[in-house]
């Protein structure tokens, strides 16, 4: 039985199928199973099948997308159950978006995707975001990392901009911040003070997994 | 005033379907372009990265044809799409040039639609494409390039600081910055001896309407002769700075470049949507922008480069199909995977020059894909590949396909952990411009293995 609905659950998410999860996670969570063997047996279990089909080129971003979007609706039915021991089923929070000045999307939905994969949970901005969004955004979510992107050399300086803003609040120790962008590098990261960069996709996922271990441990 | 661009294209941005931009990608163009790909049965073949099937060139511009008529454009500020028929954007098509001028006098080139096997030599645009350089660095990087005969169109690198001034976007640096680079292409050029050689990256350098405006001012040296650049945001959508911009080009009637980069794995989805997708957006810069030519760069979407073999086989049937279905000038804009300076750099510029000259493309090169380091260019490297396209020129396709598939066999399974190679300084001495020693005895030696593994420079007439 356990074993039949926790696949019932993964397929849901594969297929991008939210009544699918949604059905199944709530049959699972009243006949009493363990919210963690559902998120980890199902509901993640089924968005790293749809990470590995997407590296080997199989599905892609619309599919992925919807993928995450139906793990969502099941994580909301099961974090009740979780309570206090909530965080200890998640990656981490991110708040992501790209900076003011640039409205190039792509690069910076691929990542946000592949970290709701990684078991992070992720608030997407969009792009064209001004420091203060970022901040305040980062605060009410009670977030770990705000990931920053940009694709232009003129808009880098906004990445710059938001740790400024975090120092002038003094939440600079609250957040760790990564930052990405083809114009970007690990000196420039080192420059402003981020505690992240990461070359592509997979390099980001990694430097996140890395920055909440290392903030776990502390 | 370009009336027809104001009722045409601003008015539909006004008036057309309004939706939410979620909605546009995920609900319109993302199913849009898997119903296409079935319906004129576009497959990949990843043996043949050199397609030389013209019914499948054929098929990927009539189902190019039907995405875009049905998904259009959407506009980020308006929420509204911008569509035009069948008709429609076949006459904006069929009303591009088949040939212009860039550049002025003595450094002018013509350059022109190509067909798939064109024997014609093309124009050679050696590039530092969108590299960052440092101020002190600027004007030797640039004489490099330009000191080079091959050279006979070439992109400008981006400076980051002026005289201690950071450049930033849709603020009063952007037109600062955008008016002072303008004025330094200008003077690189003049000092290099090539006053008239044409900058097909110029307006670049701001991201808004300003810095286009503020490069073309009068004073800066720039002319309607260079290549303007213009292009939409990735996937299928524009704001209204690049309706702006292209508002501004077509008045000013300047050369207008449409620059695309379709995501392999993204919206588009796999080599088969990223084809289709590549010609539509040709259809989009003619509809949209009037535009004089078009420069595609199709990326992967984790390592932003698009010499895999799968990349090779979109960018080639889609160049087939632009070179068999419209009279439209296209490029095709090398990004390695591995850097300035490295082995493997040279394979990879083979194997994408065998493909982009057979099926019809114009060569740009060299970009390179894996962190912003600033003076990260290779004017040797980029010399190379156009040498490569020389010899290269001509061939048919069915041969390019059998020599493209061995040099990518010899770096494919490297993609994944690339090298990303060497600074100017490393490779030249930027006091005399001059490569350095281990940097010519590199270059003669990867020319002549290149020779023996099959490309035949003993073929270049000039």
């Amino acid at each position: 039985m356990t074993e039949n609905i926790l696949t019932l659950i993964k397929d849901g998410v594969v297929n991008g199928d939210p009544e699918q999860v949604r059905k199944y996670v709530t049959e699972a969570v009243e006949s009493g199973m363990e919210p963690q063997d559902i998120l980890e047996g199902g509901l993640t279990a089924g968005l790293e099948v749809m990470g590995e089909r997407w590296n080997r080129l199989e599905v892609f971003l619309p599919e992925v997308m919807k993928s995450a979007k139906a793990m969502k609706v099941g994580f909301e039915i099961v974090k009740p159950q979780l309570g206090s021991k909530d965080s200890d089923f998640r990656m981490g929070t991110v708040v992501i978006g790209t900076v003011k000045g640039d409205v190039h999307d792509i690069g910076k939905t691929v990542v946000a995707t592949m970290l709701i994969g990684a078991g992070f949970e992720v608030f997407d901005l969009g792009v064209d975001q001004a420091p203060s969004m970022f901040v305040d955004t980062a605060i009410e979510k009670d977030a770990d990392i705000i990931g920053l992107s940009s694709l232009l050399t003129t808009s880098m300086a906004i990445q710059r901009d938001v740790i400024d803003l975090l120092d002038t609040l003094e939440l600079r120790d609250r957040f760790q911040v990564m930052v990405g962008g083809a114009p970007t590098n690990q000196e420039w990261a080192d420059t402003i003070g981020a505690q992240g960069w990461a070359a592509d996709a997979h390099a980001a996922v990694a430097k996140a997994k890395e920055l909440m271990e290392t903030k776990k441990a502390s | 005033m370009p009336l027809d661009f104001y009722r045409d294209v601003v008015g539909r941005s006004r008036n057309g379907p309004i939706m939410r931009e979620n909605d546009f990608e995920m609900n319109i163009l993302a199913p849009k372009i898997r119903e296409v790909q079935e319906k004129y049965k576009i497959k990949l073949d990843p043996n043949t990265p050199v397609p030389f099937d013209d019914s499948l060139a054929d098929a990927v511009y009539q189902a190019a044809l039907e995405f875009y008529a049905e998904v259009g454009t959407y506009c980020i500020d308006t929420n509204r799409v911008i569509k035009f028929t069948k008709d429609e954007i076949e006459e904006a098509v069929w009303a591009s040039p088949r040939e212009a001028q860039f550049g002025e006098g003595l450094d002018a080139r013509i350059v022109s639609h190509r067909d798939v096997e064109d024997p014609r030599r093309p124009p050679l645009w050696i590039t530092a494409n969108a590299s960052t350089v440092t101020q002190d660095r600027f004007f030797p990087i640039v004489q490099t390039f330009l000191q080079e005969p091959l050279c006979d169109l070439y992109n400008c690198p981006h400076v980051q600081w002026i005289d201690g001034i950071e450049l930033g976007g849709n603020d009063p640096t952007e037109y600062f910055g955008a008016s002072r680079l303008a004025a330094m292409y200008d003077e690189a050029r003049r000092r290099a001896g090539r006053p008239g050689i044409a900058v097909m990256n110029a307006g670049v350098a701001g991201p808004t309407a300003m810095g286009a405006l503020a490069a073309a001012r009068p004073g800066t040296g720039l002319t309607r002769r260079e290549g303007w650049t213009g292009g939409p945001i990735s996937e299928f959508k524009v704001d209204n700075h690049r309706l702006a911009k292209a508002a501004f080009f077509i008045d000013w009637n300047a050369n207008r470049k449409w620059t695309v980069s379709p995501i392999l794995g993204g919206y588009l989805g796999g080599p088969e949507g990223v084809a289709i997708g590549n010609v539509a957006y040709h259809m989009q810069g003619a509809t949209l922008s009037k535009i004089t030519y078009c420069t595609s760069l199709p990326l992967h979407f984790v390592m932003s480069n698009n010499t895999h073999r799968m990349m090779l086989w979109a960018i080639n049937v889609s160049h087939q199909a632009i070179a068999r279905n419209t009279p439209m000038i296209s490029f095709a804009q090398l990004v390695t995977r591995f850097g300035p300076g490295t082995e493997t750099i040279a394979y990879e510029g083979a194997a994408w020059a065998l493909g982009a000259m057979a099926s019809g493309g114009n060569p740009s090169a060299i970009g390179f894909s894996g962190g912003g380091k600033a003076n990260r260019v290779s004017p040797i490297d980029a010399k190379l590949v156009a040498e490569i396209c020389l010899a290269v020129t001509g061939m048919s396709r069915e041969e390019a396909n059998g020599l493209a598939d061995s040099f990518i066999k010899m770096y494919e399974d490297k993609l994944s952990e690339p090298d990303l190679g060497y600074l100017y300084d490393d490779l030249y001495d930027p006091e005399t411009l001059k490569p350095r020693d281990e940097t010519l005895e590199r270059y003669h030696r990867q020319k002549i293995e290149l020779e023996k593994l099959g490309i035949p420079f003993g073929r270049i007439k000039s």
